[in-house]
């Protein structure tokens, strides 16, 4: 990919639902190196799913531009039934190209797990941004489990998903945001068929002057679909943050239920943190909400820890060391963990992570 | 284009609030935007030049601003070449009932407000079409200091100079397009002022009423609260409905000084033809203390957001607001806070309701500056689903910028529960009592801010709206 030209993707992760422009919230501008590949066409994609292609979080824009630096699409399908043994990896640090897009069917009565590791590019030559676009159909009652992390120390990484559930379908997600000076994570998922349920829970970290942008965006359109989504992170020196996450609930979604909450720490003198959960209502017989805390660690939290020996300057590092562990374990394969180690590694020091690790 | 795509607002109820009286020898300007009317209005009114200046510069800023293309309801139904800007009754402003015309003061009779007036206020102002009909307040309040006219009246006398001051500072005609139509056209309004450490013990009133069809209302409050003041201000509007589009785009500025605190409580029921692009705005000092107690019932579109700037250290601001929205209206209601004081505070409890194919969106902003160390603001919105053709949608957005800060917010959305509605029938209700019920019950904690006829008014239409409801 050339990278002397610039372009700039406008308003990715854009809220369904715009509200004020002056509060620079609706989404994202996010300035990346001229594409000059070429998307493979969508036409034929997805042939073996019985729904149409998932749609990604982060919108048009930055869809198209991950394509492009991608270059090439890789799809995978798991047959109906077939309970796979191995997660599909996807490592940056393997991948030869700024971008890699993905494209799953996991076949009725699947199961499958895909695993995304937002490790450093294999080569710095590939410019400033990296990212993937995974899209994944998953099919009647099947089973999809979704880990992502981004733990690199690039300037700009960008997280695209697009997910569309059928009839009883799960689908559980869990997403680390880690590092990244810019890291921008547009999620969406469609629970199209009846019963289909979406469990996410997401954590992040920000330090220094990082940026993280996460846009989630859960359609709730089958009946008795279920969505429950917990965010959870810790900002630190001037770091700031913008989540934007939506439920909607899609007329003739009967019996749904959607809930979504946020936990924000301010841990920096110089952190912004910016939360917009939205709840879009078309239907009556749905039951819906959503809640956000946003502060310090309150003072009964303090006032334990200090009793058992914490300085109180020392909290918030000890918070960010819980996210990492908690990352840690949640890791499923070794790509992972250590993509996670490297990053906890920079932020804790390294006899830190080892002590963290108990080794 | 003409403002004729409107033919489904005739549907709509309107009940008691829905009669006109005719516009025979009232003076009515030509549909439309012009230098010339704006002009015209000011020479009317006898305004100073720095008054027609501004109103000059904000048609200038009017023309040239474009609507945020990605806003809220759509108000593609509105067209300004097709409104009047200014209507005028062609009576002078009375200070008795008596002296009011015939027909207007039957308007006002029926609305209730003499009675009220009677009964339990400070004093009171009418407003009908473009200017202000009837003023007046007791004369013991008067003694105290307070002052309470109209707003063209206070430009000739001792306050014209801190009226030059304030006008239109908090609501700027750069703000929006519709603040910068209000700057060119506004006609009407109050101006109070509350002298420092006076407070008024009954609460002063205005009621707007739009009666001409086609025809916009831009009135003008401007509240001055001294430090330690005490006010409770009250705002009724209504108007008949018509098959084409009225609008009102009303502009409130509010001045709490130093330990001052100020009660604002609108009920609201325009007419389902009415476009509410209302600006409301407060400034709070040190000490400070804003409430906003809003119900919204009536217009077709509503774009609503009483805005409160917490700028003094520990002012606080508390919105209390509900929203109903039925058959053929849509409305974006909701509060924007901005805390810049250290430990300030902020609470907003908003509720809403919608039925019949009602759209009802709660919008809110909670905004942490920098320096407001310790600021604490809380956020609770709820949302009552009536049927399952309408649809109700929460943007609560949540902006800090200072570490020592704490921000809570929650929201629930749903449906009266099955089970509720059977265990009430089971008591002996019908099934349109019980929702009723259940629905006065939701209410509840923000009616009981108002004041008593207020409340009354507001258990009517929800009563009103709620007929019907079953089968």
């Amino acid at each position: 990919m050339e990278t002397t030209n610039k372009q700039v993707l406008k308003q990715v992760n854009e809220l369904p639902t715009p509200t004020w422009n002056h509060l620079e919230i609706n989404g994202i501008d996010i300035e990346v190196p001229a594409a000059e590949g070429v998307a493979e066409a969508v036409e034929g994609r997805f042939e073996g799913a019985t729904c149409e292609p998932p749609v990604g979080g982060a919108g048009g824009q930055a869809q198209a531009w991950l394509e492009a630096a991608a270059g090439e699409v890789c799809h995978v399908e798991v047959p109906a039934g077939e309970v796979a043994d191995e997660p599909i990896v996807v490592d940056m640090a393997q991948v030869a190209r700024a971008a890699f897009v993905l494209d799953v069917v996991v076949g009725a009565g699947a199961q499958a797990s895909v695993v995304l590791v937002g490790n450093a590019p294999a080569s710095e030559a590939l410019g400033t941004t990296s990212g993937w676009s995974v899209r994944v159909a998953v099919e009647q009652d099947a089973k999809l489990d979704l880990f992502s992390v981004v733990a690199c120390d690039a300037p700009q990484m960008l997280d695209n998903v697009g997910l569309v559930a059928q009839k009883g379908a799960s689908v559980h997600v869990k997403q680390y945001v880690l590092s990244a000076q810019l890291s921008s994570t547009g999620f969406r998922c469609d629970l199209v068929g009846d019963g289909s349920t979406l469990e996410l829970d997401a954590r992040y970290l920000g330090r220094g002057t990082q940026t993280l942008d996460l846009g989630h965006v859960v359609r709730q359109i089958g009946k008795h679909t279920l969505c429950t989504m917990g965010f959870s992170g810790v900002l630190a020196d001037d770091a700031f943050k913008s989540l934007r996450d939506t439920i909607d609930l899609v007329r003739g979604c009967k019996g749904s239920k959607g809930s979504e909450n946020e936990c924000v720490l301010l841990a920096g003198d110089g952190v912004g943190n910016q939360s917009l959960p939205v709840i879009l209502c078309d239907e009556d017989d749905v039951a819906g909400d959503h809640g956000a805390t946003v502060g310090e660690i309150s003072p009964e939290q303090r006032a334990y820890l200090v009793s058992r020996g914490l300085a109180p300057e020392d909290i918030p590092a000890l918070v960010m060391e819980s996210t990492f562990a908690a990352a840690f374990e949640d890791a499923p394969v070794p790509q992972a963990r250590a993509a996670v180690r490297t990053a906890a590694e920079r932020v804790l020091g390294a006899d830190v992570v080892a002590d963290m690790l108990g080794e | 284009m003409a403002n004729t795509d409107i033919a489904d607002f005739t549907q709509a109820g309107g009940g008691l609030y829905d009669f006109t009286k005719p516009e025979e020898g009232y003076e009515r300007a030509a549909d439309g935007l012009t230098p010339e009317l704006v002009r015209e209005i000011s020479a009317k009114k006898n305004e100073p030049q720095w008054m027609l200046d501004l109103r000059l510069k904000s048609l200038e800023i009017y023309e040239s601003t474009p609507m945020p293309p990605n806003w809220g309801p759509s108000i593609a139904g509105l067209d300004m070449d097709h409104i009047s800007a200014y209507v005028s009754p062609k009576t002078d402003q009375a200070k008795d009932w008596e002296d009011v015309p015939e027909d207007i003061k039957d308007t006002f009779e029926r609305l209730g407000i003499p009675e009220a007036e009677r009964a339990s206020l400070a004093g009171v102002g009418a407003q009908y079409d473009s200017e202000l009909v009837y003023h007046n307040m007791r004369e013991e309040v008067a003694a105290q200091g307070v002052v309470y006219s109209g707003i063209e009246e206070a430009l000739e006398g001792p306050y014209a100079e801190l009226i030059h001051e304030k006008f239109m500072q908090l609501v700027p005609p750069t703000d929006h397009k519709f603040a910068a139509l209000h700057g060119a056209v506004w006609s009407g309004g109050s101006f109070v002022y509350v002298p420092a450490g006076v407070k008024v013990d009954f609460p002063l009133q205005s009621y707007f009423r739009l009666n001409a069809a086609g025809a916009g209302q831009f009135e003008h409050t401007l509240i001055i609260l001294e430090p330690g003041a005490d006010l409770h201000f009250v705002e009724g509007c209504s108007a008949p409905k018509y098959n084409v589009a009225n609008l009102h785009a009303g502009c409130v500025e509010l001045y709490v000084g130093k330990g001052a605190r100020l009660r604002y409580s609108t009920v609201e029921n325009w007419s389902k033809n009415m476009y509410n692009l209302n600006t409301k705005r407060a400034r709070v000092e040190e000490d400070g203390s804003i409430e906003w107690v809003s119900g919204s019932f009536g217009s077709h579109v509503s774009y609503l957001y009483p805005t409160s700037f917490l700028v003094g250290d520990r002012s606080s601001c508390e919105y209390t607001g509900i929203t109903f929205a039925g058959a053929t209206q849509n409305l974006d209601t909701g509060t924007r806070v901005v805390l810049q004081g250290k430990d300030t505070r902020c609470s907003i409890n908003a509720k809403s309701l919608s039925k019949d194919g009602g759209i009802s969106t709660f919008r809110s902003a909670v905004c942490i500056t920098e320096g407001a160390e310790h600021a604490k603001a809380s956020v609770s919105c709820a949302s009552l689903m009536l049927d399952d053709h309408s649809r109700s949608d929460t943007i609560p957005a949540i902006d800090v910028r200072c570490r020592t800060a704490s921000v809570g917010h929650e929201a629930t959305i749903g449906r009266i529960s099955d089970d509720t509605v059977t265990y009430l029938m089971s008591r002996g209700c019908t099934e349109s009592e019980a929702r009723t019920m259940v629905v006065n019950g939701f209410a509840n904690p923000i009616s009981k801010e108002l004041p008593l006829e207020y409340a009354v008014e507001m258990n009517n239409l929800i009563k009103l709206e709620m007929e019907g409801a079953v089968g």
